[in-house]
């Protein structure tokens, strides 16, 4: 998890996924919740073996030959979906939340809900490993039920092929998607930057770890980008008695690798070196546990 | 108004660090400029500016409440609601606030007219102005609550519209909450980084503006010796690169530590004036 986007959880995420297939004896199943911006599968060489439509929720549609152009719809919604246009209702898709309301203000059956394709729910293998992620169209809704999904549909993999863990590369923020990424989990890794606005979301991140009583613990990336600030924040941390278990330095082999489509772990340098080090220190022993 | 909607898709591309200085050039420009930060998850923007809050207001849901007096368990609030947030237990009708969306149709429904609505606080929102000067306003939402929607809703709804320029810094991503912010925006700038990653959740992006037809133009932060290539994947995406900033240590170190880019290294104020002449060529 991050609570503030763009700090590494991905890069962080493929390099574990990727030490784990060295370490046999400890076999995982990798998930992607950020299905708004779905992006592990473009490091991990993803085979997409099977794509389930996902149906997250129901949407408003007017039937014109019915509608009067009353407008009693228009007035329930509290979404602002529905505008009279030319005496008939409209209903903006992007806006409807599928609530119901109107169907029931129209007295003249002229509104039905009907299931919406929102995205795709994904399985495969990626480096020879069960992976599993979520595509939301975007637009969409329901974010936080298509993580449930994949974080289902990745725990059934996981007890279907007798895989003790699941490594969850998770949504930013805080709001459903990433209460849906941490929901279930046995512990949580917070990856943050040394900035302002990285130490803020952590803190909030933090909270909501707490809020639903989850455990964590904290990596900070890019740690050498301001060494003051990163001093301080594992200094706070230390002080609220958060384990940080580690830090990784700038490094340009990050991006190279990206653009290459590996794990910046395959790739070498000094962030590698330092994620091989916490992987052998802090989560390998976390997945034998 | 002209109302313009920082967006990314991908989290961590510079969305607030191009929305805080735009509206600092704006306002350095004559413009009169306002502020909002609607990615009320991970509210950043203060950060950069020296915000000074005038007015404050909580941001409330709906919620039901039942009266067991006259609640009959008879089952149809459970039934339609669309969103799970009702249980009926042997012996209490139970409402799960998180799930609620506040529509009001089970107390529409209920046939003991046993359901009221009643407010629950889910987040608040801040206005004022920034010491530098210009209109700002942040929506914050609460721990645990999932969904930003209406602190949003609420900011766009209660700041104050006599700005002549309006900067929306949207929150990640491509759904519900980037949908919400864009709404009734003029112009969508959306930012990106060249690599797979920001190419990919651009995507998302540009399907989105695209949709509510806004007009657009895309940033490429942190541009580098190997980004020529991703200006002609946006091309293709029919989409036009308006502007570029540099990959440049001192400016990942002036963000850090909460400082406007314009004000510590003014050399990239073409970057931002460029920006803001394509808006205007965007509004023409």
């Amino acid at each position: 998890m991050s609570g503030k986007g763009g700090t590494g959880k991905t890069t962080v995420a493929a390099s574990f996924a990727y030490l784990s297939k060295t370490h046999p004896e400890s076999p995982i199943v990798i998930a992607d919740a950020d299905v708004d911006a779905a992006n592990l599968h473009l490091l991990l060489a993803f085979r997409c073996e099977n794509k389930d439509q996902y149906v997250g929720g129901k949407k408003a549609f007017v039937e014109p030959s019915r509608c009067v152009g009353c407008g009693e719809c228009e007035s329930v919604c509290r979404f602002e979906a529905i505008k009279m246009e030319e005496s008939c209702a409209r209903i903006n898709p992007l806006f409807c939340e599928g609530c119901k309301a109107c169907v029931f203000a129209c007295k003249y059956d002229a509104i039905s809900m009907e299931s919406v394709h929102s995205g795709w729910l994904r399985d495969g293998s990626a480096i020879g490993m069960p992976f599993v992620d979520g595509d939301l169209f975007p637009g969409e809704e329901t974010s936080g039920k298509l993580v449930t999904e994949v974080r289902k549909r990745a725990n059934e993999n996981a007890e279907r092929e007798k895989i003790p863990s699941v490594i969850v590369d998770g949504a930013p923020g805080i709001g459903c998607p990433a209460i849906s990424s941490i929901t279930g989990t046995y512990a949580i890794i917070i990856v943050t930057e040394p900035s302002a606005s990285g130490w803020h979301d952590l803190e909030r991140m933090m909270e909501t770890a707490d809020h639903f009583k989850v455990p964590y613990s904290v990596m900070i990336n890019k740690s050498d980008l301001n060494e003051t600030y990163s001093q301080w924040v594992e200094e706070k941390l230390k002080q609220k008695g958060v384990d940080v278990i580690g830090s990784l330095p700038f490094d340009e082999n990050v991006m190279i690798a990206t653009r290459k489509g590996i794990p910046v772990i395959q790739m070498g340098g000094p962030a590698a070196e330092a994620l091989a080090r916490i992987w052998r220190t802090k989560i390998l022993p976390l997945l034998s546990d | 108004m002209y109302s313009i909607t920082v967006l990314s898709g991908k989290g961590g591309t510079g969305k607030t660090l191009f929305s805080t200085n735009l509206a600092w050039l704006f306002h350095q420009k004559g413009t009169t400029a306002q502020l909002l930060d609607v990615d009320a998850e991970e509210p950043n923007a203060s950060l950069f500016v020296k915000f000074i809050p005038i007015h404050a207001q909580n941001v409330e849901k709906w919620i039901p409440h039942i009266d067991e007096n006259l609640c009959d368990r008879c089952g149809l609030c459970m039934k339609e609601c669309q969103f799970s947030a009702i249980t009926i237990a042997p012996k209490k009708t139970a409402v799960l606030a998180a799930l609620c969306h506040g529509c009001g149709l089970c107390a529409k429904i209920c046939p003991q007219k046993a359901i009221t609505e009643v407010p629950k606080t889910i987040g608040n929102i801040r206005l004022g102005k920034t010491e530098e000067g210009f209109s700002f306003g942040e929506g914050i939402l609460n721990i645990g609550e999932p969904s930003a929607v209406p602190v949003i809703r609420q900011l766009k709804k209660t700041a104050s519209k006599d700005s002549e320029i309006r900067i929306l810094d949207a929150p990640p991503g491509a759904s519900c909450a980037v949908v919400e912010s864009l709404a009734g925006s003029d112009f969508a700038l959306l930012v990106t980084e060249p690599t797979p990653f920001g190419m990919h959740d651009l995507r998302a992006a540009i399907a989105v503006v695209s949709e509510m037809k806004i007009p657009f133009g895309v940033v490429l932060n942190r541009f580098d010796a190997g980004s020529t290539a991703y200006v002609e994947e946006i091309r293709h995406l029919d989409a036009e690169v308006i502007a570029t900033l540099p990959f440049d240590r001192k400016i990942a170190s002036a963000y850090a530590e909460g400082k406007l880019i314009l004000k510590e290294l003014p050399k990239y104020r073409p970057v931002f004036e460029q920006i803001i002449e394509a808006i205007g060529r965007g509004s023409a």
